[in-house]
């Protein structure tokens, strides 16, 4: 047994980080602060400023209630944060401290999850984070052209790339993005989430509080698949704007340029590993668009439209190493930083596209994989990896 | 040669397994024996009639004073009367922390500093009402102590729970931990039915070693902060301690107890309370 899904701390820090003015304040012992920081901070080194309760032994027998009112001290001094967001650990779960009465005396709004790892998955977490921005929106009517995204976080790798990408293509077609969650969002547009048009769930994700949304506000929502590659994109903003936008750019002039190498990367086999929202849209991308063969599609993380799916590492990475038995040979994986031995061993390249990646960065914002601009960094990236891996075979 | 008893008594809270502990402990003493007795209940009076007077926690000594701290034994036990060795675990406030928590801890501390080293005829734990969760166990299920004695009245809650204990008993038995030794049938009223204690003994598999009949001098040494056996050694009550002592450190073998399922115990329930309305 070794899943491959994170704690759900993991996934309410990611929630609550991507919001400008909230600070995360991880309520147990270092390591769980430890671990959370770590999977962060390659895709952003920002992400330090969380404080931790450093549950000790001496805390689980009497109590950590005063080591947590000591690091939302701390948080407040340092990081001067309009809310705290209170991560509770497997730890304070289970000596049940009560944070209710803590909340009550902070003199500092704050948000809190029950984030202990065996209380669920990583996307349980990010759901669970979410819906704590209900309680502050404001319902003020419905302003024109105005949409949320959901299901976004700023640690998986091309995040705000993308975001840009998309927030660019739906300018294009008259649309305005309100909120994003949960990338480099404050906290005034989260109070005016319920005044959009929609609300977008990408792959599934943030499915939870588009739900509560739509009960509480009557915010409608839609889920998508992420955009990646033309036919996604169109797909996304046809049903963002019902139809009223189909805005299309030409891609082909560039992939012009190496149609001769696009056409050897048809029926080659490739395996995607991701979470449900990119696992299934890069699948069809590979697939539908570049005549991929995707012989393995396996997802790390399950999400609120298929929450039964839990992966294991081990089954995974087997499931590749026959995939190249029984196809012509792996020749790529799409897929996230625990792959990297595997691709080693397979002698397969490996790109890194989804949560974690901490072993690479994604500086340039305008380099995105979504999109139509995706489309085209996608390839050039997969094309250059093969004449550079495969030098001396036959391209 | 030493004798190197070690014993728990267990049972449902307030059914008088301290005043059984420290009594032994004092009756032991009597008998020219080591005996070290260890409170392992977050209230912390275990051995408060031992010593006359309540002792500082390992737990709050190290709260206190730090948990990197350096000790030694002498921070953490007490001599109380004949020479007892005493030690409370204390934990944390009622509704606060963990306290099952707080007995590894304790164990933890005392075994680093040498304490279970030492040559003791008598190791007497006294743990909490029930077997609430894994540190609780720990008595039963590291090897600390090898028998068991659950202490009860026949009135059916305190049964209820010597069974729940006897359930975790026959499990840590089966994995090599410790024995049921027996029942300690404490009464604690005229109507209080020894009979019934002795079915659920023998339906268990094990015997009722010892029946302690209510005495108002048990209260009243208990006012003095002192056992019956210091207090009051000439009285009848003192030497049912002394008798309960002497078969105790005959009581070699322990079982691996059968205990009652729920319908079983129900049964149980509904004898007592129709011998209850007759009466």
């Amino acid at each position: 047994m070794e899943p491959i899904s994170g704690c759900k701390v993991f996934g309410a820090f990611k929630a609550f980080y991507g919001i400008e003015g909230v600070t995360p304040v991880i309520h147990g012992p270092i390591g769980c602060y430890w671990g959370t920081l770590y999977h962060q901070a390659a895709q952003d080194e920002n992400s330090l400023k969380a404080t931790c309760s450093a549950i000790y032994d001496r805390d689980v027998v009497f109590g950590a209630e005063d080591k947590l009112e000591h690091a939302i001290d701390v948080a407040k001094k340092y990081y001067n944060p309009k809310i705290i967001a209170i991560l509770g650990c497997c730890v304070a779960s289970i000596i049940g401290d009560d944070i209710k009465t803590v909340r009550k005396h902070c003199d500092i709004p704050s948000f809190y999850v029950d984030a202990a790892g065996f209380k669920g998955t990583e996307w349980e977490g990010y759901e669970d984070a979410l819906l704590e921005f209900l309680p502050i929106m404001k319902d003020g009517g419905e302003e024109e052209g105005k949409v949320n995204i959901l299901g976004f976080d700023t640690v998986s790798p091309k995040t705000r790339a993308d975001i840009k990408e998309i927030k660019r293509l739906l300018a294009l077609s008259g649309y305005e993005v309100n909120a994003v969650l949960a990338v480099d969002t404050t906290l005034e547009q989260i109070e005016r989430m319920p005044s959009v048009k929609k609300n977008i769930v990408v792959g599934g994700y943030g499915l939870r509080l588009a739900e509560a949304m739509k009960k509480e506000f009557g915010t409608p929502y839609e889920i998508v698949d992420a955009p990646y590659g033309t036919y996604l994109t169109k797909e996304f903003l046809r049903k963002v704007t019902d139809g009223t936008s189909e805005y299309e750019e030409d891609v082909t002039k560039s992939l012009e340029r190496a149609y001769l190498m696009i056409q050897r990367i048809y029926d080659m086999p490739v395996g995607i590993v991701a979470d449900y929202a990119r696992a299934t849209a890069l699948t069809k991308f590979m697939e539908i668009e570049l005549g991929c063969d995707v012989v393995v599609s396996a997802i790390t993380s399950g999400s609120p439209v298929h929450p039964e799916m839990d992966a294991d590492l081990f089954e995974i990475h087997n499931q590749l190493r026959n995939a190249d038995v029984r196809s012509d040979r792996l020749r790529l994986i799409l897929g996230t930083s625990f792959q990297k031995r595997i691709a080693e061993e397979l002698d397969t390249a490996l790109i890194r596209v989804a949560y974690p990646a901490h072993d690479e960065f994604s500086l340039y914002d305008d380099a995105p994989y979504m999109g139509y601009r995706g489309m085209i960094v996608l390839v050039e990236k997969i094309l250059n990896l093969f004449l550079n891996k495969y030098p001396k075979e036959d391209w | 040669m030493k004798n190197d008893i070690r014993i728990g008594i267990y049972g449902k809270g307030g059914i008088g397994k301290s005043v059984t502990a420290a009594n032994l402990s004092a009756a032991f003493s009597e008998l020219g024996l080591k005996v070290l007795q260890i409170g392992c209940d977050p209230k912390s009076d275990s051995t408060r009639n031992v010593v006359g007077r309540r002792i500082p926690t390992v737990l709050g000594v190290l709260r206190e004073r730090g948990y990197t701290q350096e000790y030694e034994l002498d921070d953490f036990v007490f001599k109380g009367f004949g020479g007892v060795t005493c030690v409370e675990a204390g934990g944390p406030e009622p509704g606060v922390g963990c306290a099952g928590r707080g007995i590894l801890t304790m164990v933890e501390t005392l075994e680093k500093l040498g304490l279970f080293e030492e040559e003791w005829d008598v190791t007497i734990y006294d743990v909490l009402g029930d077997v609430v969760c894994g540190g609780f166990a720990v008595p039963i299920r590291e090897g600390y102590a090898r028998t068991i004695y659950i202490v009860t009245s026949g009135e059916f809650m305190p049964l209820y729970a010597a069974n729940n204990i006897g359930i975790g008993i026959a499990r840590f038995g089966e994995r090599g931990g410790a024995r049921l030794g027996g029942i300690i049938h404490n009464a604690r009223g005229a109507k209080d039915d020894a009979g019934v204690v002795s079915e659920f003994a023998e339906r268990v598999g094990c015997t009722v070693i010892g029946d302690i009949p209510r005495s108002d001098l048990i209260l009243k040494a208990e006012t003095e902060m002192k056992t019956v056996i210091e207090a009051y050694p000439e009285s009848d009550i003192a030497a049912c301690f002394m008798d309960l002592a002497a078969q105790i450190l005959e009581n070699k073998d322990g079982v691996i107890p059968r205990m009652l399922s729920d319908e079983e115990i129900e049964e149980l329930g509904k004898k007592i309370a129709m011998s209850g309305i007759k009466a």
